[in-house]
């Protein structure tokens, strides 16, 4: 039972767990339910041996549903990995943590799995924070796809759908950089509120990412890693969760050394696919790019570098203005104009001259004749009609349903943790959500983000985007940062990729070497 | 719980059956895949996207709404103690460099002038105001 890892020793000794537990138990605690009369009685979670875990508590995604009680324990399994020729020994630990808001005492037991490096000091190791968006997912596809020591292997940009896969050891991991914690959203996972709260009280941009705040802080706290950088790694919707993350963990006096905005939309107000009357100059040089890579785009650039470049200079001048003209008074472009996105792009002319306001669905359905491109990879693609588009994103297709079952087998066969109820991969909240923050009906996170450089001007920025993403456009990451002014610690990194641009093999190692530099620029 | 979970499911399904069968050529809707809004909301007004000293001044007002939250007794200033029951560790933390003239209480005046001096150390003279 004695376990020599410093991680053990802070997290809270296994027979304190049970004891722990048991008088949770007392009270009454497990899951539960809106009029739920069936709520088993909790028996207290064995500490198996082997380090296992067995969580006897049903946990639910349902909007009214709120746990009891929660107990804080967690499977532990220790694990080695080689990277870059060196011996990683590590360990995995599998569970919850209660995040409670020390002002409201509003509490959720968030569901994570941390891979923290043995022998270590808790304060000599950056701490990262990893979760996905939505809202309303849970965060295995960083968890599987990205920086975790097991990885699944797409083949994206391929438009085969993958099998039944296992994880395997990730040569892209960050463990040899940072001790990496990824967290799911109250509602997915295996995440819920605690009673008083129902799940759907944190089903709102402030609400959300106050739990988060909430949750980090009790990791910190847990684990002894105060000492220890804090790094927020947030993708899509997790970003500008992160914004207001930042803010609020630095208000709190928790010190945020770097974070990492994975594909972003920071401000909703400026993505012409969010809200359709708004210019998509963000979105040109994604079109471009996507163009390119199918050869439609004339003359074929020599080096797409400064393709891109003079694609955005003129997305933010000539086209800006023409749109700008054609959203206000419906004032047709001139024909040079749409000549020239079509010369950029390879859409037709005529489609901009129909609507100069050319969205990412368009796009993706008009760019390659018989076939939908994917929002999420526009690189993959498939025909209309056949099972890669049958659910309308040939990219999400590919990946969706192997990512799905190997989460579930990944977390009782390797982790060595099961609940009693099903691993909630995804929650269709959106209808539920409170989207409004700062008086707008949608979110425009620039301002936190800048609240939370004032607090700590040395805090670290990197935004990731995928050239061929046409859910969150690259461009328009740059565009929303750019508000901040100039920072010589905001880097903007850009990759051969998608949404999810780690899916991509040679992507990830790019994102992998950027991502290192990153953490050696981190501060405490 | 089981069953409701289990409902949950299968309704989320059908929708994605649904979308998918779509008719003829039409391409499906995807499911409202990240990031995603409901329909009510794709007409928010425009709204101005403040950068440069406006985005700052968005920023100071975010701070400045916590401190005076924090402000119980509405005096203007902050003791550390009222920091700390209030959440503002960041003010905890820092309170002896903010409050250079050792009075005990922080203005937000105070914080500012500490935020801008941080700033100027970490950004350089070039450090926006």
């Amino acid at each position: 039972m004695a376990r020599p890892s410093p991680l053990t020793n802070t997290l809270r000794p296994p027979l304190l767990a049970v004891l722990l537990s048991s008088l949770l138990a007392a009270c009454g605690g497990g899951g539960g339910g809106s009029g739920n009369s069936t709520t088993p009685p909790v028996v207290t979670p064995p500490v198996a041996n082997d380090g296992s875990l067995n969580d006897p508590v049903i946990y639910s995604g349902n909007p009214t549903a709120s746990l009891a009680s929660a107990t804080e324990s967690a499977a532990i399994v220790k694990g080695t990995m080689v990277l870059n020729g060196q011996s990683i020994a590590y360990t995995s630990t599998t569970g919850h943590l209660t995040g409670t808001d020390a002002r409201t005492g509003r509490a959720a037991s968030f569901f994570y799995v941390a891979y923290t490096a043995d022998g270590k000091e808790p304060g000599s190791r950056p701490v990262t924070f990893f979760y996905n968006g939505g809202p309303g997912s849970a965060s295995m596809w960083l968890h599987l796809g990205s920086f975790a020591p097991k990885r699944i292997q797409s083949q994206v940009p391929s438009n085969v759908i993958l099998g039944s896969v296992t994880p395997v050891d990730n040569a892209e991991s960050l463990l040899d950089v940072s001790d990496l914690v990824f967290v799911d959203a109250v509602g997915t996972g295996y995440s819920q509120a605690v009673a008083p709260a129902r799940n759907r009280d944190y089903w709102g941009v402030d609400a959300d990412a106050a739990g988060f705040r909430d949750f980090v802080q009790r990791y910190v706290a847990a684990n002894n890693r105060q000492q220890s950088p804090k790094v927020l790694f947030g993708e899509s919707y997790g970003a500008p969760r992160t914004g207001i993350m930042a803010s609020l963990l630095e208000t709190a006096g928790t010190r945020v050394s770097g974070v990492v905005l994975h594909s972003a939309i920071m401000d909703y107000n400026s993505n012409c696919s969010v809200i359709s009357t708004r210019s998509c100059e963000g979105y040109i040089p994604t079109y471009a790019a996507t163009g390119n890579y199918y050869k439609l785009a004339s003359p074929a650039p020599a080096d797409v570098p400064s393709f891109l470049q003079e694609v955005r200079a003129y997305s933010a001048t000539t086209y800006r203005d023409a749109v700008g003209r054609w959203l206000s008074s419906n004032t047709l472009p001139q024909p040079g104009v749409a000549q020239q996105l079509f010369r950029y792009t390879g859409v037709l002319a005529s489609r901009w001259q129909t609507n100069l306001n050319y969205g990412p669905d368009a796009f993706a359905q008009e760019l390659v004749p018989g076939q939908l491109l994917g929002r999420y990879d526009a690189r993959v693609s498939g025909a209309p009609g056949s099972p890669v588009a049958a659910d309308g994103d040939p990219s999400l297709t590919v990946v969706n349903g192997a990512f799905d079952s190997a989460i579930r087998t990944y977390l009782t066969g390797t982790l060595k943790y099961s609940a009693a109820s099903t691993y909630v991969t995804f929650n269709n909240i959106i209808e539920t959500w409170n989207f409004s923050h700062d008086g707008k009906e949608v979110p425009d996170t620039i301002p936190d983000l800048a609240a939370a450089i004032n607090l700590n001007p040395s805090m670290k920025v990197l935004a990731q985007s995928g050239y061929h993403d046409l859910a969150t456009p690259f461009y328009q990451t740059e565009l929303d940062l750019q508000r901040l002014g100039a920072n010589p610690n905001i880097v903007v990194r850009n990759y051969a990729g998608g949404h999810m641009i780690y899916l991509d093999d040679a992507a990830r190692r790019a994102q992998k070497a950027d991502l290192v530099q990153f953490y050696g620029s981190l501060g405490k | 719980m089981m069953n409701k979970l289990l409902l949950m499911t299968i309704l989320a399904l059908s929708t994605a059956t649904a979308s998918a069968a779509g008719n003829g050529n039409e391409p499906p809707v995807p499911a409202c895949a990240d990031p995603c809004v409901p329909q009510r909301l794709r007409h928010a007004p425009a709204t101005p996207a403040a950068s440069g000293a406006a985005l700052q001044q968005q920023a100071v007002a975010k701070l400045r709404q916590r401190f005076s939250e924090a402000d119980l007794d509405a005096n203007g200033a902050l003791t550390r103690d009222e920091a700390r029951k209030a959440g503002l560790g960041w003010v905890v933390n820092h309170f002896a460099e903010i409050d250079s003239a050792g009075s005990g209480k922080v203005t937000f005046e105070d914080m500012r002038r500490y935020m801008a001096k941080r700033r100027k150390q970490a950004l350089g003279p070039a450090a926006p105001q």
